[in-house]
């Protein structure tokens, strides 16, 4: 090959590559920044949010007031332990429901299974702002307002019906082969389930389980209208209590509680980023 | 597939569709059963008479209360910001001491208006007691939703307050009459200033624009933050007044289609967008940012936000009625409000008649001169009950307030009370707010003009009422 | 086989399904039914208690007035406006990271996960700060350019193109991350074939791999505008609908018509035509994307 072909060849890789990382570096920054700005904010004395000038991107005189009023002046670790309480036990629900039901659909050649799912899927069409009070009622009759159980309940429901979904997708691309064999070898069907398929699709369990808690854990509508009591509130109605006050909003506060929120959340997607990967091979599916 | 006959398959569905909707009829009547009414006859063991506020205050009636009655609870919900809270929770002591056989449930940080009590009520579990705005509770009250007070307490009682207050809390329409809570404080807005940039509060519109020009020029600050161009019209009610205009007229019937209306809006615009001194794109909070930091002169607020300003500004802090309007000679006039303590009817509470006079006596106690007291000594609530208004302004001219200046600073917000408006409390004014926000929004995004937006505002409310009694 | 037998596996086979048909039932069918019902009804805040039919009043009402046809365009203009640029972002970012030769492609792809991981309500609460005229961080940092400041909220144009955006950042680490994963599953050997058989970039693009993406783009592309069809948040916390009604959308106004006024039967009756009309147009793009074969 001559010279100035790989000198060409090599000159068009720079650009390309050039620009990919500069694209690159823009977006990643764009993603970023608002974080970036809840975090400063959070470290902010005074509950400003709007940038006055630009000079305060970068912290002026940054303390921990925000923080340190939220977890020791207000039941900060009662409100978390709620909330992990709850997100527990949705995870624990929607997994158990979502692969069964999903391996079910799979594996089983159920009559009329097309329909089901997709009457099912429309059905979640309609506006939660509908559906809240009936919703709400039928627990209030059912006594489970106020209670673990209730909101578990309707957390795991929520996510149930697109986790089974997905389960179903990810298990049709594993071979049928290994229960086949299985089920020679004289396991029950519900065996083969679960001693064979559950250990191949740890993979979408585990995007499920992180779908379930976020669900739990980030909601605000459903707790404010099922909780009454304050020693059961959760970490999203704690925050709304102490962030918004009259008519204002304390910025620093609502920063400062997003962070500590949100940190449990980032350190669990990145821990399940190999798993995630694996997710989105399945050819896009709607979490 | 074979195609003789139906198939397997096909039979299978058929018997679980069949199942599903039977299934679901069953739940759907068995959830629809209509909850149990309460006893109707009042059931109470103490005579009406006897709930007065001096009474709730004395330990012998407690005694006899809770010899009479026995252990009760009753469920609270408690909107107090958390400066009233410290007022709250003393008054709250000393109750249970008194009453140790009324257990209070206490359920905090629930937003005033909030509609998770119609949700609740709806299934027969409201709160027995909750702390909500005159207005709203009048939409409540109408819906029939709360107890009317004015059946179980003699009229006497309602004397204890400003006629402002208990005015507040007394709806009389073809569906309700009567009076439906207590009132524990007063509110409206003020105008605060910034002494550093404005040394004597303006007494007219006109000295207001001179001074505003004055100050953008010097000190380079904004003179007004208000968020005209995207509120709901709480604070502007008081400048429609100014220019002339009221919101219901006879026959409570909206009048926002109206010259004064199309002045209030135009005048607005222009101090943002002509004359560049009110903040353009400004809410509540950035407002409030701006003040404490110093970027604006002037705030229209309220004295719950007292605390939030005296701390940033200290004595450069100063508050003054809204001016007069040079067109037309009026005050600008904010709307009056009050909140206070309403009980939810049995058919919404499930209460029981015990429970009901354990409320009594519990929101007569809460608004009572002492608890009252408690809410101005810890939040400066403008208290509603007449003992506890005529000893906080016993106070203010002895220059009790401490640091000093601050008397000075509640003096010009008692001021105000003088120049200012009822709040309508009939359930048409719920669509006031949007009617309002919609049309206004759209004047300041030059989407209509201000002749139209008017126009809008009246046709919104109306065809709004229409729907409702429908 | 014994029909007995038959029978026996038929009903273990519905056992498995019991759960989700249980929660389908009561957690989505029932309050479906009982909306469906209030729809003709009074049932608002003042009939609570005592509410009587009323057929199909509420229904006329809605499509009689202007207000159904404003809503009705602006969602639609919602949904499409922000499912396109997300759809193309998305892409592009994967095609972008795909480069066999990128360096950091994990570090990148973490980075770009931020937005979509952190609670929306939160990050919208910022953004809506962001926006502000005069102290927001876009005005200002679009003045280092020279750019006059932009009042964005207040006017109805640059409010679209700022929920839109909004949303952008929201929404694009997933399509980012559907699509490269969906990309990466394309064995590179069909890659190499092409390119010995002398196929250049834009070839190997239009016949390998949009053919192979055709399913994954589909799938998503519906999800996402079912997703964004129903998605409350970004316009009730930047806009409220503002200015008058020229953003609000459907479930914003439905939300606003239960909660602010209670007039729950309106509420109800919007959301059923609501779903009525997303349902038509999610069936009609799953018929066009032949996604229906994929998942079923």
């Amino acid at each position: 090959m001559s010279n100035r072909y790989s000198l060409r060849y090599k000159l068009i890789n720079w650009i390309r590559l050039g620009i990919s990382y500069i694209v690159l570096a823009i977006v990643a920054a764009i993603a970023v920044f608002p974080i970036y700005y809840i975090i400063i904010t959070s470290v902010n004395p005074i509950p400003t949010l709007a940038s006055i000038s630009l000079r305060t991107l970068l912290p002026e005189s940054p303390s921990l007031e925000a923080y340190y009023y939220i977890v020791f002046k207000e039941p900060f670790l009662l409100w978390l332990r709620n909330s992990l309480i709850l997100a527990t036990g949705t995870i624990a629900i929607t997994v158990v429901v979502a692969f069964i039901t999903g391996a079910a659909l799979s594996r089983l050649n159920i009559a009329g299974k097309r329909a089901l799912m997709i009457t099912i899927y429309v059905m979640t069409f309609f506006p939660f702002a509908a559906t809240a009070l009936p919703l709400y009622l039928m627990f209030a009759s059912l006594h489970l307002l106020n209670s673990y159980i209730g909101l578990i309940l309707a957390y795991s429901g929520g996510a149930a019906i697109f986790s089974s979904y997905l389960v179903k997708i990810f298990i049709d691309r594993i071979p049928r082969d290994y229960e086949e064999a299985a089920l020679i070898d004289g396991l029950t069907r519900p065996g083969a389930f679960f001693r064979v398929l559950l250990p191949m699709a740890r993979p979408i369990i585990a995007f499920v389980a992180l779908m379930a808690f976020l669900g739990a854990y980030t909601d605000y509508a459903l707790a404010n209208a099922f909780i009454t009591s304050g020693s059961m509130w959760t970490l999203t109605l704690g925050m709304y209590y102490l962030a918004f006050v009259n008519r204002a909003t304390l910025y620093n506060v609502l920063a400062a509680f997003s962070v500590l929120m949100g940190i449990p959340i980032f350190a669990v997607f990145i821990a399940f980023q190999r798993y995630l990967v694996q997710i989105y091979a399945m050819g896009g599916v709607k979490a | 597939m074979r195609s003789r006959g139906i198939s397997t398959g096909a039979i299978i569905g058929i018997v679980v569709a069949v199942i599903v909707i039977v299934a679901v009829a069953v739940a759907v009547l068995y959830m629809y059963k209509p909850s149990p009414k309460p006893a109707t006859a009042p059931g109470f063991v103490i005579p009406i008479s006897e709930f007065t506020p001096q009474n709730v205050y004395s330990s012998s009636f407690a005694q006899t209360f809770c010899s009479k009655v026995g252990n009760v609870t009753i469920t609270v919900w408690n909107t107090y910001s958390s400066s009233e809270n410290q007022a709250f929770n003393a008054s709250l002591a000393s109750f249970e001491q008194m009453y140790p056989c009324i257990h209070v449930e206490v359920t905090p940080g629930v937003g005033i208006a909030t509609s998770n009590f119609i949700s609740a009520a709806k299934a027969g579990q409201a709160p027995i007691v909750y702390r909500d705005s005159s207005d709203d509770a009048g939409k409540l009250f109408a819906a029939g939703l709360l107890l009317n007070l004015s059946e179980y307490l003699s009229p006497s009682v309602f004397e204890q307050y400003l006629p402002t207050a208990r005015e507040n809390f007394y709806l009389s329409t073809t569906t309700a009459h009567g009076y439906y809570g207590l009132p524990d404080n007063i509110n409206y807005i003020v105008m605060f200033y910034n002494k550093q940039y404005i040394t004597s509060p303006p007494n007219t519109t006109d000295q207001l624009i001179n001074m505003c020009l004055q100050v953008n020029s010097t000190y380079n600050v904004w003179c007004i933050a208000y968020g005209v161009g995207s509120e709901y019209g709480y604070r502007f009610a008081a400048w429609f007044a100014g220019f002339g205009g009221q919101i219901f007229g006879p026959n409570n019937m909206p009048m926002l289609n109206s010259s004064a209306m199309v002045n209030a809006l135009e005048f607005w615009y222009n101090l943002t967008y002509g004359l560049h001194i009110n903040a353009p794109d400004m809410n509540p909070s950035l407002e409030g940012q701006l003040f404490t930091s110093g970027k604006a002169a002037i705030i229209f607020d309220g004295p719950w936000d007292l605390g939030t300003y005296f701390k940033a500004l200290g004595c450069n802090l100063g508050a003054a009625p809204l001016p007069v309007v040079s067109q037309t000679g009026l005050h600008a006039m904010p709307l009056i409000g009050s909140t206070g303590w309403v009980i939810a009817s049995p058919q919404a509470s499930g209460a029981t008649p015990q429970q009901l006079e354990a409320a009594l006596v519990f929101i007569l106690y809460m608004t009572g001169p002492q608890a009252d007291l408690n809410l101005w000594n810890y939040a400066h609530d403008i208290p509603a009950n007449i003992q506890a208004y005529n000893q906080a302004i016993s106070q203010l001219n002895a220059g009790q307030l401490s640091p000093s200046c601050l008397n000075g600073i509640m003096e010009g917000i008692f001021e105000q009370a003088q120049y200012g408006q009822k709040f309508p409390n009939i359930p048409a004014m719920a669509y006031y707010w949007p009617a309002f926000h919609q049309y206004a929004t759209a004047y300041f995004a030059n989407q209509t003009t201000a002749q139209a937006a008017p126009q809008g505002m009246e046709q919104y409310m109306l065809q709004q009422m229409s729907q409702s009694s429908g | 086989m014994d029909p007995l037998q038959n029978l026996n596996r038929v009903l273990t086979q519905y056992l498995y399904l019991l759960p989700i048909i249980a929660i389908a039932l009561f957690l989505f069918l029932y309050p479906v039914a009982y909306a469906i019902y209030i729809s003709f009804t009074n049932f608002n805040l003042y009939h609570l208690f005592r509410y009587t039919f009323i057929g199909l009043k509420v229904y006329e009402q809605i499509l009689s007035s202007g207000t159904f046809y404003t809503l009705l365009l602006n969602t639609v203009i919602w949904t499409v406006g922000s499912l396109v640029p997300m759809v193309v972002v998305g892409f592009l970012l994967a095609l972008i990271l795909n480069q066999r030769d990128i360096r950091g492609r994990n570090v990148f792809f973490t980075l770009l996960l931020v937005p979509w991981a952190f609670p929306a309500y939160i990050s919208l609460v910022i953004w809506s700060g962001m926006w502000n005229y005069e102290y927001g961080i876009v005005n200002k940092f679009l003045g280092l350019f020279g750019v006059p400041p932009i009042n964005w909220l207040t006017f109805t144009n640059t409010a679209w193109a700022a929920l839109i955006l909004t949303n952008l950042w929201l929404s694009f680490p997933y399509y980012t991350a559907v699509f490269l994963s969906s990309l990466q599953s394309i064995p590179s050997e069909l890659y190499d074939i092409a390119t010995v058989d002398g196929a250049s970039a834009w070839q190997k693009f239009t016949r390998i791999t949009l053919p192979l993406m055709r399913s994954a783009i589909a799938f998503v592309s519906v999800g996402g505008f079912v997703f964004t069809w129903n998605n409350f948040y970004p316009i009730y916390i930047l806009t409220g609908g503002g200015p008058g009604i020229s953003t609000d959308i459907l479930i914003v106004y439905t939300y606003q018509e239960a909660f602010s006024y209670g007039y729950y039967n309106i509420a109800a009756a919007y959301s059923v035509i609501s779903t009525i009309i997303l349902a038509i147009m999610a069936l009609m793009m799953l018929r066009v994307g032949r996604v229906l074969e994929v998942i079923t």
